[in-house]
């Protein structure tokens, strides 16, 4: 019998735990981004091409100002490389098809910014 | 003493991989292999690791050449743990863990790895049984969840991995299915149906708006039981409808069917713990559009038995 109640005891244990570990935090970069500034500004993001096939790698740079500054790169469909911390590649494939956004967040001491480009991909020929 | 043989034969197999396994975020979809039901105070705990690998890209039933994805594969800890509230109800939680989920590349003629690990979603289930020791029968039905508390955001060097290559599905995921299953022991021989049906409900995270399809598994099972080894084979159907993403967009490379042959051994070491392996290879798959598919997979592990009333009686 007290077997038992250890048995639910831990049981129930675990599902709280797991149950606290899914409830995520906001995330920091939502809001109160810094204005740009010689001590941090994205200024740009440019890709080498905007709409693409398919594996078809293509580079993307993140034009900055600023010192110490660190990198954060996604996107919602697809693949993204780092080459180095300004540039990355990007490919998409076949169940990427559709209007993607690749998000590059920029950080120093003086706070961060962020900037979103759309690229676009059909299939390969 | 035919219910210690029902206990032993019905640990009919469900398939662990989907036809795209390789290439799809969170847990292995499907059962996860063990459908019979448990009797009152029965207790069971199921621990094993498995490896899948692919480097195969799909065009419909065909291979297809494609020039950047070289191979995919995961390692994967899974662990369970089954508890019987009543003599018709049993409770099933379960959790596993990527050591490993990753994809091997060639960009530019430059080879690079993209690699994640960490907790996949959880899950959990309420079967209901129906065991006739008379008749040598068995069905039962079960409804379940998997939560997606395990790692979404994992990334490399400030670059975020893809979604397929996240340990956690990062949605919410519903299960409902039977069983049925009759044992012979004049013979030791066994059959066994099973069938699974699997709804996922949208991601929302931040640029991320995506849902899996829908899935449905369909498993046959043969199984003879030999002193302490019982020997299993499976074939199994899978099918997956297409996923969604943002703006109601079907994805068409996604979803497909698989046909799939699947062997399992186990053998009884001492009593209450068994030793299990099991084997799949995929004899036809079908996908919708271009996609990487499993090749194959494997698992090792051990199962743990214990009727706590027994315990306690004694």
């Amino acid at each position: 019998m007290v077997m038992k109640h250890i048995i639910w005891g831990l049981m129930i244990l675990v599902l709280s735990a797991l149950l606290n570990l899914s409830c995520k935090k906001d995330s920091k970069y939502d809001s109160n981004q810094v204005q740009p500034s010689s001590l941090l500004s994205l200024d740009s993001l440019v890709p080498s091409k905007r709409n693409i096939h398919t594996m078809e790698p293509i580079l993307i740079l993140a034009y900055t100002q600023g010192e110490n500054i660190t990198y954060k790169w996604s996107t919602n469909h697809g693949t993204l490389i780092e080459k180095d911390s300004s540039s990355i590649k990007y490919y998409a494939c076949h169940s990427c098809i559709g209007s993607n956004i690749v998000e590059c967040i920029v950080e120093n001491e003086h706070g961060f910014m962020k900037d979103t480009l759309v690229i676009h991909v059909t299939y390969m020929k | 003493m035919s219910r210690l043989l029902w206990g032993v034969a019905m640990f009919f197999l469900g398939i662990m991989t989907s036809f795209a396994q390789c290439c799809s975020a969170g847990n292995p979809v499907g059962s996860n292999g063990f459908e019979e039901g448990l009797t009152k105070n029965q207790l069971r705990f199921i621990s094993y690791f498995k490896q899948s690998n692919s480097d195969k890209y799909y065009h419909k039933d065909s291979y297809f050449n494609q020039p950047i994805i070289n191979s995919s594969s995961f390692s994967f800890w899974f662990l369970s743990s089954s508890y019987g509230i009543t003599k018709n109800l049993s409770l099933n939680s379960d959790i596993g863990y990527f050591f490993d989920k990753s994809q091997e590349l060639t960009i530019n003629s430059s080879p690079l790895k993209i690699a994640s690990s960490g907790f996949g979603d959880f899950g959990l289930s309420l079967r209901y049984n129906n065991i006739d020791d008379e008749n040598n029968t068995q069905w039962n039905l079960f409804v379940g969840s998997k939560l997606p508390v395990g790692a979404f955001e994992e990334e490399i060097d400030g670059v975020l991995i893809p979604l397929s290559l996240q340990p956690s599905s990062g949605a919410f995921r519903y299960n409902v299915g039977g069983f049925y299953g009759k044992y012979f022991p004049r013979t030791g021989f066994g059959l066994s149906t099973s069938l699974i049906f699997e709804s996922s409900l949208w991601i929302k995270k931040e640029y991320i708006i995506y849902k899996y399809g829908n899935y449905m598994q369909y498993i046959v099972n043969g199984s003879y039981l030999w002193r302490k080894f019982l020997f299993i084979s499976s074939l199994k159907m899978d099918y997956r409808f297409k996923d969604l993403r943002d703006n109601d967009l079907i994805v068409e490379s996604s979803g497909g069917f698989a046909l799939i042959f699947s062997p399992r051994i186990q053998y009884q070491v001492i009593p209450n713990w068994e030793l299990l392996f099991q084997f799949e290879q995929p004899l036809y798959r079908y996908v919708n559009g271009f996609q990487i598919v499993n090749k194959m997979s494997f698992f090792a592990g051990v199962m743990f038995n214990l009727n706590l009333c027994k315990k306690n009686e004694e």
